[in-house]
């Protein structure tokens, strides 16, 4: 059985106090990855691994790690995390490693594994501090794959690089095909997506958090 | 004194320990990355001389696909490689250097081709290793020319840290097919035009109808643009290396046979 706090954790995470669309942490990787699909769901993946563990070990070092060196300490734990993630994509799926280039380092640069280390982890239970990490990464992950979706789906007419809207388009009797949304590819695509998917997650929100309460 | 002394012993002690364990992973993981690196930049050069596996037709593929995409045996690529390509490295004369400053190939004193040949000893085309400056970083790449040097075979990106779905889809093949059969007359001819442009869109590839231009990627000009100069700057170099030498290459492959 879930706990209250486990479930308080989990419904924190993933809506209520979610980490992309209320903390709006992580801004440059949602803007940057999304706009190809299978791309933002290695980089999920690999945002939860080292979210998860990194939130593990800081919470299992809380206790003996010096006050004033303890930032130096989370960035150590997630950089050596994000050095792992580089590797076994480097070794066991080159071809998503050379595709994401150079976003896998800057996994390191993501406000949301820094952010919840400091407030969350550093001061909770193992398990728990899992589960948050866990939690916050899934929370990133879903948030930037509907953008991913409709990015690449209106960007190059895909999804996951099969074709999608150019035989549909064409079903439908327009015989030049689906025309690609060029400015959907690159970064301000990704603002639009990202203040919609804002809007849209306020709007059906029972809480209806307003930014400037914060 | 003593809380700052506990705290540089504690700092020191975890450094250390993740760096060890980090050294650890690196280390039982490297044999497979160098192996798979290797495997890729094989598949490169066999793309660039265009040997695709049987059955496979360029045009029918995804023009989002890559080279990794192409369904190689690493088995045959190693033995396509030992069988149908042969290196000649040559010296690069002091007078070529000072033509090459804004080159990679500024601080060599050698370059290595590429030969692919067939089985009676006749050269097919060269290859050779390219450089250039992409929006992020360092392109590298791996081009083919037709042995009489008139017409480029194909290239290949082997390394970019260009922007995933911008400046990154210079290695589909949707932008690299623009490569086959491309002219390279302006290289041979005395004119400051440039041998290679870019154009916005192209209503043909150059295998129907051969020119000197490449279709560009929309939102990633200045990659494309480094791609284009890396092109102006070092196949001129390469095409006079290679014409400068052909005989000692030509050698080179009749003796293998």
């Amino acid at each position: 059985m879930i706990s209250a706090k486990s479930a308080e954790i989990i419904k924190d995470d993933l809506w209520k106090n979610n980490p992309v669309t209320v903390q709006i942490l992580g801004i440059c990787s949602t803007l940057a990855v999304t706009n190809i699909f299978l791309n933002t769901l290695i980089l999920g993946l690999g945002l939860i691994f080292v979210m998860a563990f990194s939130a593990l070990v800081v919470s299992l070092m809380r206790n003996i790690i010096p006050q004033r060196v303890r930032m130096m300490v989370q960035t150590l734990i997630i950089a050596s995390f994000v050095v792992i993630v580089d590797i076994v994509l480097k070794a066991y799926v080159p071809d998503i490693s050379k595709a994401l280039g150079p976003y896998v380092g800057l996994i390191i640069t993501n406000c949301i594994i820094m952010g919840r280390l400091e407030a969350f982890s550093s001061s909770n239970r193992p398990p728990l501090a899992f589960l948050d990490g866990v939690m916050s990464g899934i929370g990133y992950t879903y948030v930037i794959l509907v953008i991913a979706f409709f990015r690449e789906l209106l960007g190059f007419g895909t999804i996951l690089g099969y074709p999608v809207m150019d035989p549909l388009v064409r079903s439908l009797g327009y015989s030049e095909g689906w025309i690609q949304w060029a400015f959907m590819i690159m970064a301000p695509g990704g603002f639009f997506m990202l203040a919609i998917f804002i809007w849209v997650a306020n709007n059906i929100s029972t809480t209806n958090i307003s930014h400037s309460e914060k | 004194m003593k809380k700052s002394i506990t705290t540089i012993a504690f700092m020191t002690f975890v450094t250390v320990l993740f760096i060890s364990v980090l050294a650890v992973i690196n280390e039982t993981s490297r044999a497979r990355i160098i192996q798979n690196l290797q495997i890729d930049e094989a598949k490169s050069i066999l793309y660039a001389f265009d040997i695709l596996p049987k059955e496979i037709d360029e045009t029918e593929l995804n023009p989002a696909a890559t080279t990794n995409d192409l369904p190689w045996n690493e088995q045959n690529v190693i033995e396509t490689i030992r069988e149908e390509i042969k290196t000649v490295t040559l010296p690069i004369s002091e007078e070529h250097k000072k033509l090459l400053k804004d080159s990679f190939l500024a601080i060599e004193d050698s370059a290595t081709i590429y030969i692919h040949h067939d089985n009676s000893g006749n050269v097919l085309a060269y290859g050779f290793p390219l450089k250039g400056k992409g929006l992020w970083g360092t392109i590298s790449a791996f081009g083919a020319v037709s042995s009489n040097l008139e017409k480029m075979v194909g290239i290949d990106f082997t390394a970019q840290v260009e922007t995933p779905g911008l400046g990154a889809r210079i290695t589909e093949v949707e932008f690299k097919y623009f490569f086959r059969n491309l002219s390279l007359e302006g290289f041979h001819e005395d004119s400051k035009r440039k041998p290679i442009v870019l154009v916005k869109e192209k209503e043909q590839s150059n295998i129907e109808d051969p020119t000197n231009s490449l279709q560009a990627i929309t939102g990633a000009t200045q990659t494309v643009s480094g791609v284009q100069k890396m092109l102006n700057t070092d196949l001129k170099f390469y095409l006079d290396l290679i014409k400068e030498n052909e005989q000692q290459l030509k050698q080179a492959v009749s003796q293998r046979a």
